[in-house]
C-alpha cells in the first residue's frame, strides 16, 4: 500500500512538472534525439564493419553481389562522399556559411613573414584543425574499411598522411614561398618521394597512400566548381583534341614497339594505351583484353611513373619559361601526362605559378578527365576485339576469355559520374544568383570552401604519390620498350603543344 | 555434393582478384593507379599462366577456391 502511495504522488510530481516545464521536456528531447541517432549509428556502423570480411580473408569476389561489389570500388566512393560534401555545402552556406568556411581551414592562404605569425594561426584554430581531421578520417576511414582495408592502419597512415599536409600546406603559405616556387603540390610530391626513398616507411602505413582515391575524390569536389555549361561548350573541342592525340600515341607507340623494336604485341599494347590514355589504370583496364602478363604490366608501371614524374617537374617549368596563361598550360599538360594524380599535380603547380589555379585545373580536366578517362572502356573493348579476332592462339593455349559489350560499362570510370552530377547540381542551385551576388556570395561562402576542401584531397594524393613512388620496387625495362615509349610520349608531348598553343591556343585561354 | 559453383577464374584458387592481394602481388600498381578503380573491373591475375584475365574466363586447369569462399 504504501508503494502506490508514494508511486501516486511522485507520478502526480512529474505530471504537473512535465506539463510546467514542457519547453524544458521538448529541448532535452530535442537535444537526445541527435545523440541517440548518433550513438546508435556509430554502433550500427561498427557491428556492421566487424562483418565485412578484410582483404586478407581470402575472399571470392565473384562470390559477391553485384551491390556488395560496388562497395568495394573507391569510384563509387569517390562519388558518394563527394557529393554529401557538396550537398552538405549547398544546404548550409547561405545559413552556417561560416561553419563550412571554418571546416575548409589552410595555412596556405596566411601568407605569414615571421614564424609567430604560424604559431599563433594554428593556436587560434587548433580545434578547427581537429575537427576537420576527424572528418576526412572518418570519410576516408569508412569508405577504406567496407573496401576491405583494416581501419586503425588507415588512420595511422592518414594521421601522417595529413599532418605532413598541414606542414607542407604551412610552408606554402609563407610570404616568400611563390619566390622559391615552394608550391605545396611539388613540395608534397618531393617530401613524399625523398621519405619514401631514404626512410623505411613500415607497411601498414601505406594502407593510407590511396593516389587515386583522394585524386578521384578531388575531382567530384572539383565538377563543384565547374559550371555545367563549360563542360557542355568546351567538352566536344576537348574530345576532339584529346581523341586525336590518344591514337596518335596510342598508333605510334604500337607500332614502333612491334615493326621497330620486335616487341610482344601484348606487351606493345599495354604500353601503347598506358602512354596515350590513362597510365597504368588504362593498362589495366586492357590486360585481361591481350592475355598480359606480370612483366608487361611491371613495364608499363616503371614507364608510367618515370615518365609521370619528369613530365611533373618539366612541364610546369617550361609553361613557366614560354609564359603560356594557365587554361593553355592546363591543356597541354592534359594532353600529355597519361596519369591523372600526376596531371593534376602538374596543372596545379602551374596554376599557382601563373596564379591562376582554376584556369590550369579547368582546362586539364576537360582534356584528361572528359577527353580521355572517359573512353577508357571503348579501349579495352576495341583491344579484346583486337585480340580475339586478330591475333592467332598460341598452340596449347587453353584459356578462353569471352568480351562482350559490357565491358565499356563494367570499365567506365564511375567517379566521372560524380563529377557531372555535383557540377550539374551546384549550377542549378546558384543559377538564380546574379554574376554580383556570385562573387559576393556564392562564391566566398559556398566555391571557395570547397576549392579548399579540393585543395586538401589533391595534396593527399600528391602526397601519396611521392610516399609510394619507391624506385628499388619498379623493375627494369629493356631499351626497345624504353625506346618505343619514350617516342610516343615525345610525340605527344609535341603535338599536344601544338594543338593547345597554336591550334586552339585562343579557346583555351578564355577558360 | 558437387560444387555447383561457376568454373570460371573468379572461382578458382589460382586467380588473385582481391584488390590488396593484387596490389600486393604487382610491385608498383597503386603508385599511380589503384586496384580499387572501377577500370581495373573484374581483372585479376592467374598464377597459374602468369596472365591477366577477367573473372569470367575460363581454362583446363581450374582448381576451385576451398575454405576461401564466404
Amino acid at each position: 500500500m504504501p508503494n502506490v502511495v508514494v508511486g501516486l504522488i511522485l507520478a502526480a510530481l512529474g505530471l504537473t512538472g512535465l506539463v510546467n516545464w514542457w519547453w524544458s521536456f521538448q529541448e532535452i528531447l530535442r537535444g537526445l534525439f541527435p545523440l541517440a541517432m548518433l550513438t546508435v549509428g556509430v554502433l550500427a556502423m561498427t557491428a556492421g564493419f566487424r562483418k565485412i570480411p578484410l582483404a586478407d580473408a581470402g575472399v571470392a569476389l565473384a562470390e559477391l553481389s553485384p551491390l556488395e561489389r560496388m562497395f568495394r570500388k573507391e569510384d563509387w566512393w569517390a562519388v558518394w562522399l563527394g557529393l554529401t560534401l557538396v550537398l552538405f555545402a549547398l544546404g548550409t552556406y547561405t545559413t552556417h556559411g561560416e561553419f563550412l568556411k571554418a571546416l575548409s581551414v589552410n595555412p596556405g592562404g596566411l601568407k605569414w613573414r615571421e614564424f609567430g605569425q604560424l604559431t599563433q594561426h594554428f593556436a587560434d584554430n587548433m580545434g578547427l584543425y581537429v575537427l576537420q581531421y576527424g572528418m576526412w578520417s572518418l570519410f576516408f576511414g569508412v569508405a577504406t574499411r567496407v573496401m576491405g582495408i583494416r581501419f586503425w592502419d588507415f588512420l595511422s597512415g592518414f594521421t601522417f598522411l595529413y599532418v605532413l599536409s598541414v606542414i607542407i600546406f604551412a610552408v606554402g603559405g609563407w610570404a616568400k614561398a611563390a619566390q622559391f616556387n615552394l608550391e605545396p603540390p611539388l613540395v608534397a610530391l618531393i617530401v613524399g618521394l625523398v621519405l619514401a626513398n631514404t626512410v623505411r616507411i613500415p607497411d601498414w602505413l601505406d594502407s593510407a597512400f590511396r593516389v587515386e582515391f583522394f585524386v578521384k575524390f578531388g575531382i567530384v569536389l572539383l565538377g563543384a566548381t565547374f559550371p555545367i555549361t563549360l563542360v557542355m561548350t568546351a567538352g566536344p573541342v576537348a574530345i576532339g583534341q584529346a581523341t586525336f592525340i590518344s591514337l596518335l600515341g596510342c598508333l605510334t607507340i604500337y607500332f614502333t614497339a612491334t615493326r621497330w623494336f620486335g616487341l610482344d604485341r601484348r606487351l606493345a599494347a599495354v604500353i601503347s594505351v598506358g602512354g596515350s590514355v590513362c597510365g597504368v589504370s588504362a593498362t589495366m583496364a586492357i590486360a585481361a583484353a591481350v592475355g598480359a602478363t606480370k612483366d608487361h604490366i611491371y613495364a608499363s608501371v616503371t614507364l608510367v611513373v618515370g615518365w609521370a614524374l619528369v613530365m611533373i617537374l618539366f612541364l610546369p617549368f617550361v609553361s613557366q619559361a614560354l609564359g603560356l596563361h594557365p587554361g593553355v598550360a592546363g591543356a597541354w599538360i592534359g594532353t600529355s601526362e597519361f596519369a591523372d594524380a600526376a596531371g593534376f599535380a602538374a596543372a596545379a603547380s602551374y596554376g599557382k605559378m601563373a596564379g591562376n589555379e582554376d584556369a590550369a585545373l579547368k582546362s586539364f580536366t576537360l582534356m584528361k578527365v572528359i577527353g580521355r578517362d572517359l573512353w577508357i572502356g571503348i579501349w579495352a573493348m576495341v583491344w579484346a576485339l583486337v585480340a580475339t579476332t586478330m591475333w592467332e592462339k598460341k598452340d596449347g593455349d587453353t584459356v578462353r576469355s569471352r568480351i562482350d559489350p559490357g565491358e565499356i560499362w563494367r570499365r567506365f570510370p564511375k567517379f566521372v559520374f560524380g563529377f557531372f552530377v555535383a557540377s550539374l547540381i551546384v549550377t542549378i542551385a546558384t543559377s538564380g544568383y546574379s554574376p554580383e551576388e556570385i562573387k559576393s556570395t556564392v562564391k566566398p561562402a559556398l566555391l571557395d570552401p570547397i576549392g579548399a576542401l579540393r585543395g586538401w584531397a589533391f595534396i593527399f594524393c600528391f602526397l601519396s604519390i611521392g610516399l609510394t613512388t619507391r624506385f628499388r620496387d619498379l623493375h627494369a625495362v629493356n631499351r626497345g620498350t624504353f625506346s618505343a615509349f619514350s617516342i610516343g610520349v615525345i610525340i605527344n608531348v609535341i603535338a599536344g603543344f601544338i594543338l593547345s598553343v597554336y591550334v586552339f591556343g585562343d579557346y583555351w585561354a578564355r577558360i | 555434393m558437387t560444387d555447383e559453383r561457376p568454373r570460371d577464374c573468379g572461382h578458382c584458387r589460382h586467380f588473385i582478384d582481391d584488390p590488396q592481394d593484387l596490389e600486393a602481388e604487382v610491385e608498383g600498381l597503386k603508385i599511380l593507379s589503384s586496384a580499387f578503380g572501377s577500370v581495373r573491373a573484374d581483372t585479376g591475375w592467374c598464377k597459374r599462366w602468369d596472365r591477366f584475365c577477367t573473372a569470367r574466363t575460363t581454362c583446363d586447369a581450374y582448381s576451385p577456391r576451398t575454405a576461401e569462399i564466404l
